[in-house]
């Protein structure tokens, strides 16, 4: 579980450059995970998982968004021109 | 006003940054305040972690129904079109799916969510406040046109809005409220009765909030039905879950005794 969290934290890390709305979910279940493993006692892997997972949540969800109100407040200017 | 600000030479989007430093705040008094009260803090990143990714999703799908017609949604899932989709998030959706979301992390946690509530509730407004700002920076939701004393200005904003009116400031009223909540959830910490009563109190409190700046809000986009807007019917519900919440249990122990 610690090591899923670690793989989990990477792939946030490295999705959220490009993809963050799929980085973000992922992110997500790697804190899960990682404080699942935490509470089992099991401290190194765990903690270098919670810390990369919330790294790469964090871009994530800055990335996402900003894409997010972007699409949004776009959507709603269209609408509010007819 | 600022949509995007530059960071070591890389657009930022300002609305993203604001509610990822309100999440990040809340989480980390939530920790604090949990060591305080007996509570672990891998229970609290779970139940948060939980929260925040069911909160999103709900966010989300409430706005894809709030949007666009049912008719729509069907066709463009049928040609496989999607060109003209856009996503975006209503703060509702988000709370509900945020209480499900709890729910959930907690039975991962294997605690109980009434443990939880009185380190994380009373932080839950504080992080809406900051994202509010998020708002304000953006311009991607306004108050009505209004000149008077505290107006903002929008020189650059997502909605394109004219950068000589003035807008009512509801989104900082907003966040101001928040703040007001928080204290008085943390104010009122050990008078309530059980730990759950807090997170009822902040519904009651945010739904009355919520439903009378209602009132000041200028973007039409967000749908009215019959005289109230969806946020004001979904602030009603809360407000009656909110109060039967805190006083059924009451009235029951009454007529026990």
């Amino acid at each position: 579980m610690a090591a899923a969290s670690l793989v989990l934290g990477l792939v946030s890390l490295v999705l959220g450059i490009w993809v963050p709305y799929i980085g973000l979910p992922v992110g997500i279940v790697g804190i899960i995970l990682a404080a699942v493993a935490k509470k089992k006692g099991m401290k190194g892997p765990a903690t270098a998982g919670l810390v990369l997972s919330i790294i790469g949540t964090v871009l994530c969800g800055i990335l996402y968004l900003a894409c997010v109100a972007c699409a949004a407040a776009g959507a709603a200017a269209s609408s509010s021109l007819f | 006003m600022h949509p995007y600000i530059r960071i070591f030479g890389r657009l930022i989007g300002t609305y993203g940054l604001c509610m990822m430093i309100g999440v990040m705040l809340a989480a980390f008094l939530s920790i604090r305040r949990g060591k305080k009260l007996g509570v672990a803090q891998e229970d609290i990143l779970i139940v948060a972690a939980s929260a925040v990714g069911l909160a999103l999703i709900c966010g989300s799908l409430l706005y894809i129904f709030v949007t666009y017609p049912f008719s729509t949604l069907i066709a463009m899932i049928k040609s496989g079109d999607f060109a003209s989709f856009r996503g975006g998030i209503v703060f509702y959706g988000g709370l509900i799916g945020g209480i499900l979301g709890a729910i959930l992390g907690s039975r991962i946690a294997k605690v109980r969510l009434s443990d939880i509530v009185p380190a994380v509730v009373p932080f839950v407004p504080l992080g809406h406040a900051i994202g509010r700002v998020g708002c304000v920076m953006a311009g991607c939701c306004h108050g009505m046109e209004y000149d008077g004393i505290f107006a903002l200005h929008y020189p650059q904003s997502m909605l394109g809005l004219n950068p000589e009116q003035g807008y009512f400031p509801v989104q900082l009223l907003e966040s101001l409220m928040n703040l007001v909540i928080c204290g008085a959830l943390l104010f009122l910490a050990k008078r309530f009765r059980r730990n759950i009563d807090m997170l009822f109190a902040y519904l009651s409190m945010y739904a009355l909030t919520r439903f009378i700046l209602e009132y000041f809000r200028g973007d039409e986009a967000r749908g009215i039905y019959l005289c109230f807007s969806l946020s004001q019917w979904i602030s009603i519900g809360l407000m009656i879950v909110g109060v039967l919440g805190i006083c059924l249990p009451k009235c029951k122990k009454n007529v026990t005794e």
